[in-house]
């Protein structure tokens, strides 16, 4: 059973490290830029021009931790250069890595991104009504797209003389940057892989071994350290599920037990029929249902708070608090429970079916065994199977929160924190709480393990010789 | 003798008519009668630290803990002295600068005794332009400061230069409170560098590489300490941070003898009337509601139309609480790419501008709750354009203006075509909306409809609200829906309306373009009207946002005290609820 353990422990690290990778690169997908996200949360600060645009981007993506490469390495088509990460705003980079997947030929790219860059700086001097179209460029890489901002900026000279005069070369480099471009692409580049090493200084590096020191970093929302906001919503929702569980299983359990002896009697086809009814009923909806009738004075039955947690200080006495949350949790509890008593009595149900029919209980019933010792002392040991599977399933469930119990009651969960960090693109918070799932999820299948030999003493994990 | 009898049994019967028709309604009990205000808040703060803070939400708390040199009064927009004596003197200098002179009221203290003083002022400016602290909010509005100048003689007097900007006397006044030196720098880490480096944002960048004092000042000021905790969050202001349970409420306690307690008497800026305020989060919209009807909460804003205009007519909530829905701060449009083939002509952008009904959208999906506009500025402004009216729904225009503009509809399948370079090109034009909102895509079903029987094609095209901005970044679209904060004092066009800006539309000319910088600098505020309304004319002109109106804002009060909504976020001043006795 040790060595079973340890084994399996082995097998648990590499398929932590690729889930985490697998979290990191999703990231690196997703639409959205932190760095602009944080930067216009609230009101929208003003800037004194793009020059400072552009320097307050560098110093958020510092703080961020963005500034650095993202990886160890990349393994990408020998055109994309290797110094694009210094590029600090994320969308210009795109734009030039897609320029650099149509064309391949990055010196030529390079050449016009800086003459964008100069034309820009010519134009920080004194107003130019080329400026839009000209910035415009940084995010443009469709050829319809640029030559519309080029052929803009054209007409806009033709019509100016002053602005023809001040800015005519600019606008003429940038076109035959862009039309060298276009004509003397290098697309075998595109089918060549390169290896470049970024060195151990870059974001997921940073991030991991962050994590292993139990560091989870700083949230992009708030600053607040990643930990601090899972303890927070942790501290709740494990409270919430283990009720919840506890409830589940203790009566479950025993009602599986009691149908599956009483199967086919009014007993077992009225459980039945009035479990799975709710566990039809969308826990959403009970939730609001619940709310309105038993928190609000509409139907007289305004027995329990509305929302939270709690209304008493954090310095009132242990025992009024208590009573306090108790009268809070017990909706939400409700509906964290309802739903799973169908499916847990099911399988226990179906697991005592299998083991009543055999003869070992057959022989015990002959010796005389009071039922009840039959049913609990033999019987029920023998039909835990399936609840174990299920006991394994609740480690990674007890941690992750229902959001929608957490809404409605204004419970300041994990479900909550997991879907708000996804919303605000918050990597730090989504990571650690992913990587605590892969741990519980994996926690949870040892136990199980080790709880089938418990169970069933001729369960063995090792291989049959 | 008969009349005489029945006189008074005719007077009797009458009497009692009259008392029984006069049946008293019983007093309406209220649940709480406290001096204690429960706020209903959709979400929870970032932080309390106000230069780090970036929500709305964390701004309503920290404004109860903190004071400012001059504060807005919400109702009435005028700029009120706070920690100031007065309102700055203002001088323009020789250098083409304008210098603001401050002084802090004698009575002004900390919470350990200490007067607030110009080091105090000093020390926030540094602690806003220190690069390696995250104030990326507040840091731009510092970026026209060039100097500030202590009075050797008044530790409470001091002067700020700074370029010519309309804004610059509303951002060193207003848009940051004082922060206590002594408390938040107790190592006095950045005492030893002058502001004038900090003013200089190469010398500060390069300052923060080699000096480790600011990192570590950043480190301690950005930690939970000053950000969360009680006896870490401290300011000047009447209310002191109590306790703050993450996600579910922040209690605040009014301070026992308060400095600033007796100048409420004269000053709203001064007015702290509640002994405690609480904020309870309540993100869910059906829930919010359930407390409302359980009076668990005294104050709430930004209630869902619908929801307000039924609880109206529930008799336990109107009885309890008193409605008000003031013209929220904010307007409600749709994004025109101008740099679209199809859209880069003006005419056929009239022409959508005329088909589209903002009215039938206020009434059907926000209940009634806006009022159409004409443009960005907030009616509520003195430089809002009266002469220009809200572009009004007219198909018949629309078509009259597609015709101008060569588009029929040749095939008379209902929708306009024209031909460009050679082929046959329908008006069909993608409409980006928020794929997880109702009320979004409501509007765009109205939308949609009304575009047809003009001929316009309108493909809806739902997407991630992220997805959408960075659409709208690149000018990646054709039309999109979107809102905007607006300003009830001045107005700068630079950010949405430069060529220069974050100009999403393609709008602007170097007529604008110079117009616009102009305004940045005009102090006469009549001078500066004018100029206002000329930008609004040309916006107004080339119709790159179709402007649907100015939402008003649903905000319930409960009657135990008497308070006053405005458009001021989140809508009332919850210092300002008075107990009725």
């Amino acid at each position: 059973m040790i060595r079973y353990l340890l084994q399996r422990l082995l097998w648990f690290l590499p398929s932590l490290l690729l889930i985490s990778l697998l979290a990191f690169a999703l990231s690196k997908s997703a639409p959205g830029d932190p760095v602009e996200l944080r930067n216009s949360a609230g009101s929208a600060p003003i800037a004194s021009g793009p020059a400072q645009a552009d320097r307050l981007y560098a110093e958020t993506a510092r703080l961020m931790g963005l500034d650095k490469p993202a990886f160890y390495f990349s393994i990408a088509p020998a055109a994309y250069p290797d110094t694009l990460h210094l590029i600090a705003r994320q969308d210009r980079r795109q734009t030039l890595k897609r320029l650099v997947g149509q064309y391949g030929n990055w010196p030529l790219i390079e050449a016009y991104y800086h003459s964008i860059q100069q034309a820009e700086r010519s134009m920080a001097a004194g107003p130019s009504p080329l400026a839009g179209p000209l910035r415009d460029l940084y995010l443009q890489h469709q050829d319809g797209a640029i030559r519309a901002r080029l052929d803009t900026m054209q007409a806009m000279l033709q019509r100016d003389s002053l602005a023809s005069e001040k800015w005519r070369e600019a606008v003429a480099a940038l076109r035959n940057n862009y039309e060298d471009i276009v004509a003397r692409p290098d697309r075998g580049a595109l089918y060549w892989p390169d290896f470049d090493w970024k060195g151990f200084d870059n974001q997921y590096h940073n991030w991991l071994t962050g994590m292993f020191r139990g560091d989870f970093g700083t949230s992009y929302q708030d600053g607040r350290p990643v930990r601090n906001k899972i303890r927070d919503g942790l501290r709740w929702t494990l409270w919430l599920n283990i009720i919840a569980v506890l409830l589940s299983f203790g009566l479950s359990i025993p009602i599986g037990v009691w149908s599956a002896q009483r199967v086919g009697s009014r007993f077992d086809r009225s459980t039945s029929v009035l479990l799975f009814m709710l566990y039809s009923l969308p826990v959403f909806w009970i939730a609001t249902l619940l709310q309105v009738f038993f928190t609000t004075p509409e139907y007289g039955m305004d027995w329990f708070p509305t929302a939270g947690l709690s209304e008493l200080p954090p310095t009132a006495p242990f025992w009024e608090r208590l009573l306090d949350q108790t009268a809070h949790i017990f909706l939400p509890v409700v509906c964290l429970t309802y739903g799973s008593l169908a499916f847990i009595s099911r399988q226990m149900r179906g697991g005592m079916l299998q083991v009543l029919d055999q003869d070992y209980i057959r022989t015990a019933r002959a010796k005389g065994l009071p039922e009840r010792r039959v049913i609990w002392r033999h019987a029920f040991r023998n039909a835990l199977f399936p609840i174990i599977t299920l006991i394994g399933s609740v480690f990674p469930s007890i941690l992750a929160g229902s959001v929608v119990i957490e809404v409605i009651f204004g419970i300041p969960g994990m479900g909550k924190l997991t879907v708000d960090a996804i919303f605000a693109r918050d990597w730090p918070v989504v990571f650690a709480v992913l990587m605590m799932a892969s741990v519980l999820t994996v926690a949870g299948l040892l136990v199980s393990d080790m709880l089938y030999a418990w169970a069933d003493p001729r369960v063995r994990f090792q291989k049959k010789s | 003798m008969k009349t005489t009898a029945a006189l008074p049994f005719f007077l009797f019967l009458v009497l009692i008519t009259a008392f029984s028709g006069c049946k008293r309604e019983p007093a309406v009990e209220y649940k709480r009668t406290d001096n204690t205000v429960i706020v209903g808040m959709p979400a929870d703060a970032d932080r309390l630290n106000p230069l780090l803070a970036t929500t709305a939400y964390a701004r309503t708390v920290h404004e109860q803990i903190f004071s400012y040199l001059v504060a807005q009064d919400p109702v009435t927009g005028a700029f009120l002295p706070q920690l100031a004596k007065s309102l700055p003197e203002r001088k323009e200098t020789a250098e083409g600068q304008v210098a603001y002179t401050f002084e802090i009221r004698e009575e002004a203290k900390w919470d350990d005794g200490a007067p607030v003083t110009a080091a105090d002022f000093i020390f926030t400016l540094k602690a806003i332009l220190n690069p390696k602290v995250a104030a990326q909010r507040i840091r731009p509005y510092m970026a026209f400061i060039k100097k500030v100048e202590t009075d050797a003689a008044n530790p409470r007097r001091f002067t700020v230069y700074s370029e010519k900007y309309i804004l610059a006397e509303e951002a060193i006044s207003a848009a940051f409170p004082v922060m206590q030196e002594s408390h938040y720098d107790q190592a006095g880490l950045l005492k030893g560098i002058p502001l004038d480096q900090f003013l200089q944002p190469e010398v500060i960048a390069g300052l923060a590489e080699t000096n480790e004092n600011l990192g570590k000042f950043a480190e301690a000021f950005s930690s939970e300490k000053y950000s969360r905790e009680k006896g870490g969050v401290t300011g000047s202001g009447p209310y002191r941070l109590e306790s703050w349970e993450t996600g579910q409420r922040i209690a605040l306690v009014k301070k026992e003898n308060w400095w600033g307690e007796k100048l409420g008497k004269s000053n709203p800026a001064f007015a702290a009337y509640p002994d405690q305020i609480t904020f309870k989060i309540l993100p869910d919209a059906v829930t919010t509601l359930n407390s409302i009807k359980a009076e668990e909460i005294d104050a709430v804003s930004n209630i869902d139309p619908k929801d307000y205009i039924d609880l109206e007519n529930v008799a336990s909530v109107s009885d309890r609480y008193a409605f008000a829905s003031p013209l929220a701060l904010s307007n409600l449009f749709i994004y025109v790419n101008a740099t679209h083939p199809i859209l880069s002509d003006k005419l056929v952008r009239k022409a959508l501008s005329h088909a589209v009904n903002a009215q039938e959208i206020i009434d059907n999906v926000f209940y009634g709750l806006g009022q159409p506009v004409n443009g960005p500025a907030h009616p509520s402004t003195n430089y809002y354009h009266k002469g220009l009216k809200p572009v009004e729904f007219n198909v018949e225009k629309a078509k009259s203006l597609l015709t101008q503009a060569g588009w029929t509809d040749s095939d008379n399948n209902g929708y306009v075509d024209k031909d460009i370079n050679g082929v046959r090109t329908e008006l069909k034009i993608n409409y980006l909306m928020n794929a997880s909102r109702e009320t979004s895509k409501n509007v765009a079903l109205l939308l949609q409809d009304n575009a047809k029987k003009a001929g316009i094609h309108i493909e809806l095209v739902a997407k991630d609200p992220l997805q959408i901005i960075d659409d709208i970044k690149k000018k990646n679209y054709d039309i999109a829906g979107g809102g905007r904060s607006a300003s009830n004092t001045l107005w700068d066009p630079m950010q949405s309306w430069h060529t220069a800006g974050d100009n999403r539309t393609g709008f602007g000319t170097p007529e604008t373009d110079a117009l616009i910088e102009e305004i940045q600098v005009t102090m006469d505020e009549k001078a500066r009207n004018e100029k206002y309304k000329k930008l609004q004319e040309a916006i107004y002109e080339e119709q790159v946002e179709v402007y649907l109106f100015v939402p008003q804002d649903r905000v319930l009060i409960h009657k135990r005290f008497e308070a006053e909504a405005h458009s001021v976020f989140p809508g009332f001043s919850v210092h300002r609820f008075r107990l009725k006795k």
